[in-house]
């Protein structure tokens, strides 16, 4: 297992970071840019780009696919669908604005190839009764259903929302994906070990163009799918409870901006919550119709520059996989 | 950069918090909810989910109350009782 482990994970950071200039260069001649607006100078970068992640993690799924058994064919092929339906919508949003509802109804369905498959090999993708530390798996049945269609729609919007600032999305995407890597390891789970390196391997390939100064926006076909994917990893290995304190930051963010427009609504009809300085430094806007969002209040009344706060991000996703890993920790001991 | 890191690891406190309290809730619902014996189904699954929704919509808007707090507090800087 460990040589499929790491020729498909090798294989996906290969192509994700040698596609990722060449997808850069094709959108920035199609003139497929996006404004970096937290930068004084306003450059113009290629955007969209996340569509590398998109490859490297379809080639070393295909390769798991080829190279696994029965059982985990079905799990990569669980697992990729909904991604794949993901990078659809977030593609489509990236052409052509969608509003916030139906993004949100867009992303919801992509729970259904999850579904199926649970329906079909209800004994291989076990749904229901979620695992959490002390207590075991609980009985709140009828309320994993009624929540699980937010199982990929909720960590892909909120991984979406929060890709506010250069390099943020592969960081705190990738110390989640590394907390969940640890956590499939200390509780035996085969799918996550593997799902969970292909993602990381693609993430840390993805990272330096990306990176504070970005040369390249992941664009929502990016955000969307990576949120998805560790929403599907979640879900496929059962480690849910372990996503969601890994994810807190984008948990947290999603929470702020949903109550406080009260719904879903498209990012470009809210009010900004933050604004720009001549010299590059974030500050809260002080505009009371704004939402509060996670980059508004680390930047607070002060302000600071960007990439102190992707720092203080960062901080705030170590602190959130520690958890993760501790409750992971916490069912490896009570079995 | 200092007042960034600090308001981040005060607001990481703020959701540790807030997931301990969904901890012990999901310890609540299943040690002193489910238990409770209520002989007709629908009865039963009617308390079981209206309790369970009801205390998570009791913690999202705790959780929110705790945010709007904090945000008055220590990024707008509002002073006490104003």
């Amino acid at each position: 297992m460990i040589p499929l482990i790491l020729t498909s994970s090798i294989v996906s950071a290969l192509i994700t970071y040698f596609s990722t200039p060449i997808i850069a260069r094709y959108m920035k001649a199609r003139g497929h840019i996006g404004i970096d607006v937290h930068k004084p100078e306003k450059n113009e970068i290629p955007t969209s780009c996340g569509l590398s992640i998109i490859l490297g993690l379809t080639i070393g799924c295909l390769i798991v696919y080829m190279g696994g058994s029965n059982v985990l064919k079905i799990k990569v092929l669980t697992f990729l669908l909904p991604v794949i339906i993901n990078a659809i919508i977030g593609f489509i949003d990236d052409l052509k604005v969608l509003s916030g509802r139906v993004k949100m109804l867009a992303t919801v369905i992509s729970i259904i190839p999850i579904i199926y498959f649970s329906l079909r090999f209800p004994k291989i993708i076990i749904l229901g009764r979620p695992e959490i530390p002390i207590l075991g798996r609980l009985r709140l049945t009828i309320i994993y259903w009624l929540l699980l269609p937010l199982a990929i729609a909720g960590p892909a919007n909120a991984v979406n929302m929060l890709e506010v600032l250069n390099g943020v999305m592969p960081i705190t995407c990738s110390i989640a994906t590394l907390c969940l890597l640890v956590s499939a390891i200390m509780l035996q789970r085969l799918e996550g070990i593997l799902l969970s390196a292909i993602l990381l391997a693609t993430l840390v390939a993805y990272l330096p163009y990306n990176k504070y100064p970005a040369k390249v926006f992941s664009g929502d076909v990016g955000s969307l799918s990576v949120g998805a994917a560790i929403g599907a990893i979640a879900v496929i290995s059962r480690l849910e409870i372990i996503a969601m304190a890994a994810l807190s930051p984008h948990i947290m963010n999603a929470f702020y901006v949903v109550a406080f427009v009260k719904g879903f609504k498209e990012h470009r009809k809210i009010p900004r919550p933050t604004r720009v300085l001549r010299d590059g430094t974030i500050i809260d806007s002080k505009d009371p119709k704004a939402p509060i969002t996670l980059v508004r209040m680390i930047a607070g009344s002060e302000g600071a520059k960007e990439v102190d706060i992707v720092v203080s991000l960062t901080i705030m996703e170590l602190i959130s996989a520690l958890v993760g890993i501790f409750l992971a920790f916490l069912m490896m001991i009570s079995g | 950069m200092k007042g960034c890191v600090k308001r981040a690891l005060e607001l990481s406190c703020l959701v540790i918090f807030t997931w301990i309290i969904l901890l012990g809730i999901l310890i609540f619902i299943e040690n002193i909810i489910m238990p409770i014996k209520i002989n007709e189904p629908i009865i039963r699954g009617i308390f079981r989910v209206g309790t369970a929704f009801t205390l998570l919509a009791l913690w999202l808007m705790m959780w929110w109350k705790g945010t709007i707090l904090y945000y008055k507090r220590r990024v707008l800087k509002v002073p006490r009782g104003s």
